[in-house]
C-alpha cells in the first residue's frame, strides 16, 4: 500500500501538478505528518496510522494560500475538508487529493460508516460499518439511564481540551469553553454538562466523524458515539450529510429568511 | 514553504510524553501528540498540548546581561563568558574549590547536566553539584539504594495496566501525572483495585475502591499499621521474604507495636478501613505502589520511602512485571539529572564519590584530579553562603527563589554572594538577583535526551533555531569550561556527550542516540549496544543482593500545630501549572484556567473564622506571610489547609519549614504549622 502511495505521488511530482505533498513520513519509529517536495526522498512516506490532516492543511493554507498542495486523505480527511472549505478555512481549489481507503481493520476501529474518499488512488474500498452496539446500547436507555452514564463518563475528564485540539472542525480562535461564564475554569473534572454539551452541540454540522477527538481523549471518554447519535439527528431533522457536498450549506451557520 | 513534525518529548512532568513540534517555515506553531508512543499513546495534557507557547513568548532571555552599576545591561557572550572564568577562577584560588557551588537542572537534557557536574567536579575541583531532585525524590535515591540497592522506579509505566491492586499514597497522579492516571483509569477499568491514602480527596479518589484519609506526616504509623495487619492475617509471602530479604526478624518486631487502634489515633484512619486495604493490598497477585512528594518531602522522608519498601518486599512485590515500588518523578528530566551525576555524593551512573576506585576512574576517564569529599546539598548550599564558606553560585535553569523552602532566607543569602550567575530561558526571581544572567536554549531548539519517571531515555530533536543570541546549556557551560583552560570540552554535538556518558556510566553503557530512535526510546539499566533495556528491576536478585527491610519508629514531622499557629500547611501544585509558573504562566490558556494561588480551607474552619470562599486572607507561619484567596472546600480535612508553590504574589515557600531530613537533606515542604486570618 506504502508503495502503491509513493508511485501515486512519484507520477503528481512528474507531471507537475503539484508544489508539495502533505503525507506521512516515518523516522527513527515515529510517524508524523510531513510536507515532501519534489527532490525529496520518498522512501520514508507510510499511510498509518493517520493524523488529523485537517488540521495540517489549514494551518498550512493560512500562510501560503496559493500553493499547490497535494494530501493524502482518508474518507474523513476529505469529509472534513469539504466542511473546512465551506467554512472557508481551506481553499480546496489548490488541494489535490490523493486518496487511500481504510482497510477493514482501519474501519472497524473508528466504527466508520464511509471508510474511503469519493476517489481511491490507493487501496481497496471496504464496506463501512453500519451495525454500532455502542449507538445501539445507548439509544435503548431511558434518559436517567443516559445521564447517569455521561455523567460517569464525563466525570473521568481531565480537561486537557485534547477533543478541541485533535478536532480539525475546531478551528476557533477563542474557544468557548475556555471561557469562565460557560465553563468554570481550573476545575477538575470541568462542569457536567456544560463542557461537554456544549462542545457536543458545536460539532453538530461539522463532525465527519474521524474519532481523533476519541483517539486523543486520555480519559477514553466515547466521545464519537455521542457526536455520532446527534449526527443522526441532524440528519434526519434537516437532511444534512457533513462533508458530502460543498455545496450544500451546514444547517447551523445557514441563516433562512424567515429567521431574520 | 516547509512544513515538518519534529519528535520531541514533552517538557513539563516526568511522564514523558511524546510529541511532534509543527514546525512551519522554521517558526514553531503547535503540538501534536504521538500516536503509538507507549506512554501517551496519542494524547496529551492540558499542559502538554500547549507545550509550545512559551518558546516563542516575548519575555524569552536573547541577550547575556551584565549588572552594571546595579542594573542589568544587555553584554556580548565573549565578555559575559569571560567575566565568568576569570570570576569563578579568582574565587577558586582565593577561596578554594569548595567555595563554589553549582546547580544542575531537571529542566536541562541528560547530556546538559553531565556537561555541568562534569565542570563542577573537573574545572572547578568541588561535589558541590545538587539540582532539584533534592527537593522532590532525595528520600528516594537514599531510602530505596539503602532498601533495594536502586533509588529508580522499580517498573516501566504501562504495567500499570496488568496490575491487580494498585496503592496510591502521597501521589496526585491524574492532576501531577495526568498520562500515568490514563494507565490507572484503564488498570481500573480491566477489574484493578485501587486504594488511595491522601491526606486530601485528590480527583483519583473518586476512582478508588477504598480512600483513606490520614493526618498529614503520620505515614510511618499507619505504614506500619498496615504491615502489622498483613503479618497478623498471615497474608507476607513467606518464601520471597525468606528467600529475597533480610532484616525480617526486627522489622517483625517493631511493627507489632503498631496496632490498627494506635494507627487510628495517630494518624485518623478508621481501623477498620485501614484493615480491609491491607487484607485488599496483601490479597494481591500482583500489587503495585504509586508515591510521590506526599511521601518525600518529609523529615522523616527516608523513613517513609523505607517503609513504602518494606510493604512490597512483604507481599513479594519486587521484581515481577505489575508491581513494585514506583516513585513518580515530577520534572521532566529529574530521573536524568540524577543518573548522569548532578548530585553532590555520586559520579555519573550513580559511582559513589567517596569510593576510591570510582575516583581513579573519572580521573583517568577525565584526565584530571578529582576530590573524594562528598559536596553540598541545596539547602546546605545556602546555609553555606550564610556562614561565609560559599561565595559563588552557578545556577543552571533552576528557580530556588520559589521552588525553596522559606524563600526570605533564600534571598537573603542569595544576595550575599560574590559571584551569582544564572542560565534559564526567562529573567526568573532568582535570575532578577544575578550578577550575570546567561539566555540559554529552550527545549525546542537542542538536541538530547531525558529520562522519563520510568527510566526511560528519550531523545528530543531539534525543531528550532535558537530564540535571539540563545544558546543551548551544554554549549554555554563548556565554553565557560575552555575559557578557564579546561580539557575535554570539545562536544560538537549532545550525541558526542552521550557516547562519553555512556562510556563511564554502565546504566547508560548501551545508549546513543542512533539506538534511542523516536518512539519510546530505552530503559535503563542498559549496559551494552546489545541489551534491550529493562523494563522492571530486581528480577531474581535485587540489585544489592538482598532487600533489606529497615525497623523504623514513627516520629512526629518537625514542627506541629500549636495554639499560636494551629493549621497543618501542606504545599503541592496544580493540574494546570507548573512549578515556579516560569513557562505555564506563559501560557495563555493555563494563565487563564488558573490566575493566582489559592488557600484550600475546610467548611468548618472557614465558618469558624467567617471566611468565605474568594475572600483574601492572610496565612502565616513562623518564617513569613502571605495574603491569598480562600478556597473553601471539604476536599480538605480540618485543621489542614493547602497552598500550590506556583504563584510569586503568594508564595507558599515564604512559609514552609527547612527543617531536613537528616539523611536525604530534603526539607519538610509538606507539614509546617500556620495560622489562617481575615484581613479586614
Amino acid at each position: 500500500m506504502d508503495e502503491k502511495l509513493r508511485d501515486v505521488v512519484k507520477d503528481l511530482f512528474a507531471k507537475d501538478e503539484v508544489d508539495v505533498v502533505v503525507s506521512l513520513k516515518l523516522s527513527e519509529g515515529c510517524v508524523a505528518p510531513h510536507m515532501y517536495n519534489k527532490d525529496e526522498d520518498l522512501s520514508s512516506m507510510v499511510s498509518s496510522p493517520k493524523y488529523p490532516m485537517g488540521i495540517v492543511i489549514s494551518m498550512i493554507q493560512e500562510k501560503h494560500p496559493d500553493a499547490k498542495i497535494g494530501v493524502v486523505v482518508r474518507g474523513c480527511d476529505e469529509r472534513i475538508l469539504i466542511e473546512l472549505a465551506k467554512r472557508n478555512q481551506v481553499k480546496m481549489d489548490n488541494l489535490v487529493l490523493i486518496g487511500i481507503a481504510c482497510t477493514e481493520e482501519d474501519a472497524e476501529e473508528c466504527n466508520c460508516e464511509t471508510p474511503y474518499p469519493t476517489k481511491i488512488d490507493v487501496g481497496e474500498r471496504v464496506e463501512g460499518i453500519t451495525a454500532n452496539p455502542d449507538m445501539e446500547k445507548i439509544s435503548q436507555m431511558d434518559m436517567d439511564e443516559r445521564y447517569e452514564f455521561w455523567k460517569a463518563q464525563f466525570s473521568k475528564c481531565m480537561k486537557c481540551y485534547g477533543c478541541v485540539y485533535a478536532c480539525p472542525m475546531c478551528y476557533c480562535d477563542n474557544c468557548i469553553l475556555e471561557e469562565d461564564i460557560w465553563v468554570k475554569t481550573g476545575e477538575l473534572p470541568p462542569e457536567f454538562p456544560t463542557f461537554h454539551l456544549i462542545r457536543a452541540y458545536h460539532s453538530t454540522d461539522r463532525c465527519a466523524e474521524c474519532n481523533e477527538c476519541e483517539r486523543a481523549c486520555p480519559a477514553h471518554i466515547p466521545l464519537s458515539t455521542l457526536y455520532r447519535l446527534i449526527r443522526k439527528d441532524v440528519e434526519s431533522m434537516f437532511g444534512y450529510k457533513t462533508g458530502v457536498d460543498i455545496k450544500e450549506k451546514p444547517p447551523l451557520t445557514t441563516v433562512l429568511e424567515e429567521e431574520t | 514553504m516547509k512544513y515538518e513534525s519534529v519528535p520531541s518529548i514533552c517538557p513539563y512532568c516526568g511522564c514523558g510524553c511524546g510529541i511532534l513540534l509543527q514546525v512551519l517555515d522554521g517558526e514553531l506553531v503547535g503540538v501534536l501528540p504521538e500516536k503509538n508512543h507507549p506512554i501517551n499513546n496519542g494524547s496529551l495534557c492540558i499542559k502538554g498540548w500547549n507545550c509550545y507557547q512559551f518558546v516563542s513568548n516575548p519575555d524569552r532571555l536573547k541577550t547575556p546581561l551584565m549588572r552594571k552599576n546595579g542594573e542589568m545591561e544587555p553584554v556580548t557572550w565573549d565578555e559575559a563568558l569571560s567575566f565568568i572564568a576569570d570570576k569563578l577562577g579568582k574565587i577558586k584560588n582565593e577561596s578554594g574549590p569548595d567555595s563554589l557551588a553549582v546547580l544542575a537542572s531537571a529542566k536541562c537534557t541528560n547530556e546538559e547536566n553531565y556537561v555541568i557536574q562534569k565542570f563542577t567536579r573537573a574545572v572547578l575541583g568541588t561535589n558541590n553539584v545538587d539540582h532539584c531532585a533534592r527537593l522532590c525524590h532525595a528520600s528516594t535515591v537514599t531510602g530505596l539504594v539503602g532498601s533495594f540497592g536502586s533509588g529508580a522506579m522499580t517498573n516501566s509505566v504501562p504495567e500499570f495496566l496488568e496490575a491487580d491492586c494498585i496503592l496510591i499514597t502521597g501521589s496526585n497522579t491524574i492532576e501531577q501525572h495526568p498520562l500515568i492516571g490514563t494507565w490507572l483509569l484503564d488498570a481500573k477499568e480491566r477489574g484493578a483495585k485501587i486504594i488511595v491514602v491522601d491526606p486530601r480527596e485528590i480527583p483519583i479518589v473518586k476512582f478508588a475502591d477504598i480512600y483513606l484519609q490520614f493526618k498529614p506526616g503520620t505515614d510511618v504509623a499507619w505504614l506500619n499499621a498496615f504491615i502489622n495487619i498483613i503479618i497478623q492475617e498471615g497474608l507476607e509471602d513467606k518464601e520471597f521474604i525468606g528467600e529475597r530479604t533480610e532484616g525480617y526478624e526486627e522489622l517483625k518486631k517493631t511493627v507489632g507495636k503498631y496496632t490498627p487502634e494506635f494507627a487510628e489515633k495517630v494518624s485518623g484512619i478508621p481501623k477498620d478501613q485501614l484493615i480491609e486495604a491491607a487484607k485488599m493490598f496483601a490479597s494481591a497477585d500482583k500489587g503495585s505502589i504509586i508515591y510521590s512528594m506526599g511521601i518525600t518531602q518529609h523529615v522523616t522522608g527516608v523513613d517513609n520511602v523505607q517503609s513504602i519498601a518494606n510493604l512490597s518486599m512483604l507481599t513479594g512485590n519486587v521484581g515481577r512485571r505489575s508491581t513494585g515500588v514506583n516513585p513518580l518523578r515530577g520534572q521532566n528530566n529529574v530521573q536524568g539529572a540524577c543518573d548522569v551525576g548532578g548530585l553532590p555524593n555520586v559520579y555519573p551512573g550513580y559511582q559513589a564519590v567517596a569510593d576510591e576506585n570510582n575516583k581513579k576512574k573519572f580521573e583517568e576517564a577525565w584526565g584530571v584530579t578529582l576530590d573524594d569529599k562528598i559536596g553540598l546539598t541545596i539547602v546546605e548550599m545556602l546555609n553555606g553562603v550564610d556562614e561565609g564558606k560559599i561565595k559563588g553560585m552557578y545556577i543552571v535553569g533552576e528557580n530556588p527563589m520559589l521552588s525553596d523552602p522559606d524563600i526570605n532566607h533564600v534571598k537573603e543569602s542569595l544576595q550575599k554572594l560574590d559571584l551569582l550567575v544564572v542560565q534559564d530561558i526567562f529573567l526568573s526571581e532568582t535570575a532578577e538577583l544575578a550578577d550575570i544572567v546567561l539566555p540559554a536554549a529552550s527545549y525546542a531548539e537542542k538536541d538530547g535526551t531525558f529520562t522519563a519517571t520510568d527510566r526511560r531515555v528519550q531523545k528530543l530533536t531539534k525543531a528550532i533555531e535558537p530564540v535571539g543570541k540563545s544558546r543551548a546549556d551544554w554549549d554555554i557551560v563548556c565554553d565557560v569550561a575552555k575559557r578557564m583552560g579546561a580539557e575535554g570540552f570539545d562536544f560538537k554535538s549532545s550525541s558526542e556527550i552521550m557516547d562519553e556518558l555512556a562510556s563511564v556510566s554502565p546504566i547508560y553503557g548501551g545508549m546513543s542516540f542512533e539506538r534511542l530512535g523516536s518512539n519510546g526510546g530505552l530503559l535503563w539499566p542498559c549496559p551494552d549496544a546489545e541489551h534491550a533495556g529493562t523494563e522492571f528491576l530486581h528480577s531474581g536478585k535485587f540489585t544489592k543482593g538482598k532487600g533489606s527491610f529497615a525497623a523504623i519508629d514513627f516520629i512526629e514531622p518537625n514542627e506541629m500545630p500549636d495554639d499560636e499557629y494551629p493549621f497543618i500547611l501542606s504545599t503541592g501544585r496544580l493540574m494546570f501549572h507548573y512549578h515556579t509558573g516560569t513557562m505555564t504562566r506563559r501560557t495563555p490558556i493555563l494563565a487563564s484556567e488558573v490566575s493566582t494561588g489559592s488557600v484550600e480551607i475546610n467548611p468548618e474552619d472557614a465558618e469558624r473564622l467567617s471566611i468565605s470562599d474568594g475572600e483574601m486572607v492572610k496565612v502565616s507561619s513562623r518564617r513569613g506571610e502571605i495574603e491569598i484567596q480562600a478556597q473553601v472546600t471539604d476536599k480538605i480535612q480540618k485543621g489542614m489547609i493547602f497552598i500550590p508553590f506556583h504563584f510569586a504574589e503568594c508564595a507558599a515557600n515564604l512559609l514552609t519549614n527547612p527543617a531536613l531530613d537528616p539523611k536525604a537533606k530534603i526539607p519538610e515542604l509538606k507539614v509546617c504549622s500556620a495560622q489562617v486570618e481575615k484581613i479586614a
